[in-house]
């Protein structure tokens, strides 16, 4: 593990719960959601890392925490060797130039007053890859093709309001890429836009990051998309991966039960492809306090005492494929 | 088979001062007793604006509805709002995407549950109710102890699923869902929708699912619908049109969904935008992006094509092939 290029060390974000703790203090007695709670995985540059779980597993916090748009609780990240803590502290505009993120929403992600050209070369102006304005509109008009945004010089006119949300989240990756980042993190990138322009904006992404060697997180609910995407994925349940491979095998040959019942649940546009889905019963327990044992076991359809005692320790089997799991 | 629903001909307009949006035209479908019906398309295909014509809850001075909506002998578009208060919840009912919005939220769950239920049973006694909304909770997979609660102490995808239950409370004979499980997890939406089928099975009764995901449809559905643009561009069995799509808006939208299992495939984009839909096209709605226009398509709207066992599309080249 340690040959990654990125490496995620058991981090962590807690957050107070309101109104739990004593009226003076008593921090000792405060709940915490533990939102994401040790998380470890590695990635090799140019590599694509699906993240899927229900909502409210922590993906999306992953994300923030990745981009350090929160500061964790505990743990780092490392890029080339390098912890993104340190990088932040001693050079801040090094490590946003290192980590992009593209959100969910692109109709929120531009300030509606300015122009796409004032948008793309902000960025380019403030991290001063190009310094005068001639290059920055040169570039610009660059990346607009490159992302077949054409015609690049009328778009480059226009304001976010004038574009379609495809063609917006595509000038989203393009800003993103704009700045050579090692890593971006795509934080469900299409669940916003119609299928008919999806293919285009994950085939750009996949584009684009292969072309720079760019190592992408790409967060979504969606299996079947996340599966054609990466390269690895892990599966996160309430703040913990629990379990991590190659994407053809946790599709194919999932261990832990959480995986199995996920993907028997999730449907297929293939009429001949029909799985028996995996009933669980109840609600996912909240992150707070999940208690001593795994956290699926109460959900869980071959739960035994163990489940219940202890938190099961990762298990690595064939390949990078990591579970855990008592019973996997 | 009981025919439940016979849609002919339903054009929807929506009017203002200065303009029509055609935001249904000319669409004509049916569903039999049993049957459960996928509508699928993109934002702004018209799926929901047909689902609201055929409830009549779209304004009527805003909008012209035109067409004809068979529901069991009766016309759902043309009889009195008394006759339709009578059908509606008992004999046709309707979860919408949001639907968890509509709950008070200063009454328990349970005493909104009763009085739904009483809307049509009247003198149903409190245990009555009780039990058949216990019953329908159990379906959605949701503890009895809910019919105590406020709303607000339960979660959004718990509420939509109570609305659900609400909506199955007097086993009508269509259920209408407008992406009701669109918000839910994946495996609180595969759990409902394997529920609602064995449901349908035992109950006979025939549910129309408007989504934009067709895994939704292809593993819950045995009908589709594709729309696009307000037009209804192709129907038939799911095991037919998924297999075989004739039309060439189906297959591109085939081609932009990623299979869940063997080979890793090439995704593929329909280009081109929407058409403005305050204009009338002389042609076929679909010829602008359509990879295989030819000259005809942009002149004349093509007619509905019988295929054979329920499957209709609207395309040129299928005319042209089967002549």
């Amino acid at each position: 593990m340690s040959g990654n290029y990125i490496e995620i060390k058991d981090i962590s974000k807690f957050y107070p719960v309101k109104g739990s703790g004593t009226l003076l203090g008593g921090k000792g007695s405060r709940k915490l959601v533990k939102a994401v709670n040790g998380v470890s995985v590695g990635m090799a540059q140019g590599e694509v890392l699906g993240v899927i779980g229900e909502s409210g597993c922590g993906k999306s916090t992953l994300a923030r925490l990745l981009t350090r748009l929160e500061t964790p609780t505990a743990g780092d990240v490392f890029i080339g060797g390098v912890s993104t803590g340190k990088m932040l502290e001693q050079d801040a505009k090094k490590f946003y130039r290192t980590v992009q993120i593209v959100f969910q929403n692109p109709y929120d992600a531009f300030t509606p007053r300015d122009t796409i050209e004032q948008l793309l070369s902000r960025p380019l102006k403030n991290h001063g890859i190009c310094p005068d304005r001639a290059s920055r509109h040169e570039r610009c008009a660059e990346l607009l093709e490159s992302g077949n945004l054409r015609p690049a010089e009328d778009i480059l006119k226009r304001y976010p309001h004038e574009l379609s949300g495809g063609q917006l989240q595509r000038i989203a990756i393009l800003r993103a890429m704009s700045l050579d980042p090692a890593v971006i993190v795509a934080d469900e990138p299409v669940s916003m836009l119609d299928v008919s322009v999806r293919a285009d904006i994950i085939n750009m992404l996949l584009e684009q990051s292969a072309s720079k060697k760019v190592t992408v997180v790409f967060i979504s609910h969606d299996i079947a998309l996340t599966r054609h995407v990466a390269d690895n994925i892990a599966v996160m349940y309430l703040g913990r991966i629990v379990e991590y491979g190659a994407a053809q095998t946790i599709i194919e040959s999932p261990l832990h039960p959480y995986t199995q019942a996920l993907i028997s649940n999730c449907a297929s546009i293939d009429i001949a492809d029909r799985v028996e889905p995996i009933r669980i019963d109840g609600e996912p327990p909240t992150p707070i306090d999940p208690g001593p044992g795994c956290f699926f076991a109460d959900r869980c359809p071959v739960a035994e005492e163990i489940c219940f005692r202890e938190y099961p320790e990762t298990a690595a089997r064939a390949g990078n494929h990591r579970v855990a799991c008592h019973k996997a | 088979m009981a025919r439940v629903l016979d849609v002919r001909n339903l054009s929807v307009t929506y009017k203002n001062k200065n303009k029509c949006v055609y935001a249904v035209s000319n669409a004509s479908f049916s569903i039999d007793q049993g049957d459960s019906m996928g509508i699928v398309g993109e934002s702004g295909s018209g799926k929901s604006t047909m689902a609201m014509a055929l409830l009549r809850l779209l304004p009527r001075k805003k909008t012209v509805v035109e067409g004809e909506a068979g529901f069991l002998g009766q016309d759902l578009l043309h009889i009195s709002d008394e006759q339709l208060d009578r059908l509606r919840w008992k004999n046709l009912s309707v979860v919408f995407q949001k639907a968890m919005n509509s709950f008070s939220p200063v009454h328990r769950i349970g005493d909104q549950i009763e009085d739904i239920y009483r809307i049509h049973e009247p003198n149903a006694t409190r245990k009555e109710a009780h039990g058949q909304a216990a019953k329908m909770l159990a379906l959605v997979n949701l503890n009895e102890r809910v019919y105590k609660l406020y709303p607000h102490e339960l979660s959004g995808g718990m509420l939509q699923r109570v609305m659900i239950a609400v909506s199955l409370l007097h086993e009508p004979d269509l259920l209408i869902m407008d992406e009701a499980t669109t918000a839910l997890d994946v495996v609180t939406q595969g759990q409902i929708l394997g529920e609602l089928r064995k449901m349908e099975s035992e109950l006979k009764t025939s549910r129309i699912i408007i989504t934009h995901d067709i895994s939704v449809v292809s593993s819950s559905c045995n009908k589709i619908a594709v729309m696009y643009a307000g037009s209804l561009l192709e129907s038939g069995h799911v095991s037919e049109v998924l297999a075989r799509p004739a039309h060439p808006y189906t297959k591109g939208l085939l081609a932009a969904f990623p299979p869940l299992r063997g080979q890793r495939v090439v995704l593929e984009s329909i280009p081109g935008y929407l058409p403005d839909m305050a204009a009338r096209h002389e042609g076929c709605i679909f010829a602008a992006r359509c990879p295989e226009a030819m000259e005809k398509c942009k002149s004349a709207a093509p007619a509905r094509t019988d295929l054979g066992n329920d499957h209709f599309v609207s395309c040129h080249l299928i005319e042209v092939e089967k002549q």
